[in-house]
């Protein structure tokens, strides 16, 4: 009985990381994320092709990531759309 | 010499203790686990883009792509059954390790440091992520150690 109840325990425990994990993994999915394709220069973009060198791009971001879509191919740095999420420096988006 | 004695009965834990902190370590761990694990193979072409671009090990890129989340769910099942929960707790312990050891050696040797460790997780910077890691392999330890004098 006492390990039937760990095990019910267990699964539920189990249960709750799924739920937690589906929900951070969809509201990244449903983001729109802009990356730094130059010195200046941010382009939503799907299959991002090339490298963001942090430390070219200091003090600026690799990605900027918007959690509704602001309706815009791509900004400079300055005049980005509020709200946006930036990427730490450390962060590259592709090799 | 008697209140020496004294003193250490008063520290000591119950069984009933003890075996309560097990439990909570191990759904802690196991929540960890198949938290990262699920999101590793959800957004399993993110966590394959992240490793091949650690020189490191990008050469086994696909093959650690799919062996860590497996991995991740079978010290899960260890964990959740009680029978075979002291696996799991070596296994976890063991895993975490590694990833503790990946993550220095990231940092010390890597040009470059992408992320992809699943989840919220990824928000940690990399030294706050390695004092995660150093946190849960603390636990497995108590575990481990509340394990050994329970069954003595």
């Amino acid at each position: 009985m006492k390990n039937f109840k760990q095990i019910a325990l267990g699964l539920v425990v189990g249960a709750m990381a799924i739920g937690f994990s589906s929900f951070t993994t969809a509201k990244k999915f449903a983001s729109v994320t802009y990356y730094q394709l130059s010195q200046d220069n941010y382009t939503k973009l799907t299959s991002p092709s090339g490298n963001c060198d942090p430390l070219q791009s200091k003090p600026h971001a690799c990605t900027i990531t918007y959690a509704t879509d602001p309706g815009v191919a791509s900004f400079t740095y300055s005049a980005r759309p509020s709200g946006g999420s930036e990427s730490a420096t450390k962060e590259i988006w592709e090799q | 010499m008697e209140s020496r004695i004294i003193m250490k009965r008063r520290f000591a834990l119950t069984e009933s203790t003890k075996e309560w902190l097990i439990t909570a370590i191990r759904l802690v761990c196991m929540f960890l686990f198949l938290y990262t694990a699920y999101a590793k193979l959800v957004d399993h072409d993110r966590f394959l883009k992240g490793l091949s671009g650690v020189h490191l090990i990008s050469g086994l890129a696909v093959f650690i792509s799919w062996f860590v989340p497996l991995i991740e769910i079978l010290t899960f099942i260890l964990l959740l059954i009680p029978y075979t929960a002291k696996s799991g707790l070596y296994l976890f312990l063991a895993m975490m390790v590694v990833f503790t050891g990946y993550i220095s050696g990231v940092l010390l040797w890597a040009k470059t440091i992408p992320c992809h460790c699943g989840g919220v997780i990824e928000n940690l910077s990399w030294t706050q992520h390695l004092w995660f890691n150093l946190a849960f392999i603390g636990l497995a330890i108590i575990a481990l150690r509340l394990h050994k004098s329970n069954n003595q």
